[in-house]
């Protein structure tokens, strides 16, 4: 999940986050650093459907 | 016997694909940077007497034995933008801005050759530090002057006057030393905690505190890792004093401040946060010229910084 860091410049053994840059992180990670990343919401494809039901 | 000059060699330093081993591929593709700056090294084995006795008033022979093999040295020299493997290896961080971790991260370590040239500036033979790690780095500066560096070295193992050819040949396509412009005190901008902007001089030493040599040696006699248990330093600054800022009163108590000392020249600016703790405050001389605060700080967190110190760089 994509996510936007702004807590404060933070390094440990693993990870090293720059206040205002994006990190792709997993869901468990999020949950780590709560209140210290922004999800950024990705916009979904629109996906057309025609009329015979294929896409 | 071929007679060598003691100018005529110039310094790589490479990252090791593992602890100590050799990495022969020196080339800037590779990550090898390469310095025309002073490299000093020994040998310095952990050596322990035994017990036994001659039974005579002779000491006995034989009676030493290396424990533990231990390379140390210093490299040193004015301070360029090109240094920048140096944050690399003492922070063990991979790009800027640099910084100690809060927890272990994996402890970077390096070859550092010596290469000794001949007349034509071909590499003939080398000496190689093995499992050398950069610790402490001294960062220092004062009016006048070009910023200077010196950074321990602690290797585990060395191998000598090998030739560059057949078995011990090194891969070198790319040998140019690094052109980096040397940072000149002039151009220093800084920020002290007491919101002066002038500076007389500072010394940066930045440390991490290994584990013991019983961790790092184990049942070995090579050093097996270099785990540290502490980071920090000290940063000692001179500025000219200012009695309206420079108050004494219980400055040392439980106060971190936080100074801001940056690097210029005309490709890149190396701005250092430092956080610290004031633990030494000498009071002006009032026999010497114009009144002189000197400042000794023991790096920390700060309640902005929340690292003891950062190193970001910047190219202009």
């Amino acid at each position: 999940m994509k996510a936007k860091y702004i807590g404060k410049l933070y390094r440990d053994a693993d990870h090293k986050f720059i206040p205002g840059q994006e990190y792709d992180l997993s869901a468990k990670e999020l949950e780590k650093f709560k209140g210290k990343f922004e999800v950024i919401n990705e916009k979904k494809t629109k996906i057309e459907v025609t009329d015979n039901g294929n896409s | 016997m071929a007679t060598r000059n003691a100018n005529n060699y110039k310094i790589c330093i490479v990252k090791e694909s593992s602890y100590g081993a050799i990495n022969k591929t020196l080339t800037t593709a590779g990550g090898a940077v390469f310095f025309a700056d002073k490299l000093e090294w020994n040998y310095a084995p952990i050596t322990v007497e035994l017990a036994k006795k001659e039974n005579s008033l002779y000491k006995a022979a034989e009676r030493t034995r290396i424990t533990g093999k231990l390379v140390t040295g210093t490299l040193s020299g004015e301070l360029t933008d090109g240094h920048e493997i140096l944050l690399q290896a003492h922070f063990d961080d991979a790009t800027s801005p640099y910084l100690y971790a809060a927890a272990l991260p994996t402890t970077l370590s390096y070859n550092i050759y010596q290469l000794y040239l001949d007349s034509a500036g071909a590499v003939t033979h080398y000496d190689v530090i093995l499992g050398a790690i950069i610790n402490p780095l001294v960062i220092s500066g004062e009016a006048n002057g070009v910023i200077q560096y010196t950074a321990t070295i602690e290797g585990t193992d060395y191998l000598q006057q090998q030739a560059n050819s057949a078995g011990t040949a090194l891969t070198l396509t790319n040998g140019t030393v690094v052109n980096g412009t040397p940072f000149l005190f002039g151009d220093v901008t800084c920020t002290t905690h007491t919101s002066k902007t002038t500076l007389l001089s500072f010394n940066l030493e930045l440390r991490k505190t290994m584990v013991d040599n019983s961790q790092r040696f184990m049942n070995s006699r090579t050093k097996a890792n270099d785990y540290y248990n502490q980071v920090g330093g000290t940063l000692q600054m001179s500025t000219l004093n200012d009695p309206a800022v420079d108050v004494y009163t219980n400055k040392q108590e439980a106060n971190s401040f936080l100074n801001t000392i940056t690097l210029v020249n005309p490709q890149k600016t190396w701005a250092i946060a430092i956080g610290g703790d004031l633990t030494d405050l000498q009071r002006p001389d009032a026999d010497r010229g114009l009144f002189v605060t000197n400042e000794t700080f023991d790096l920390c967190t700060d309640t902005d910084t929340t690292v003891p110190v950062t190193i970001t760089v910047t190219a202009l």
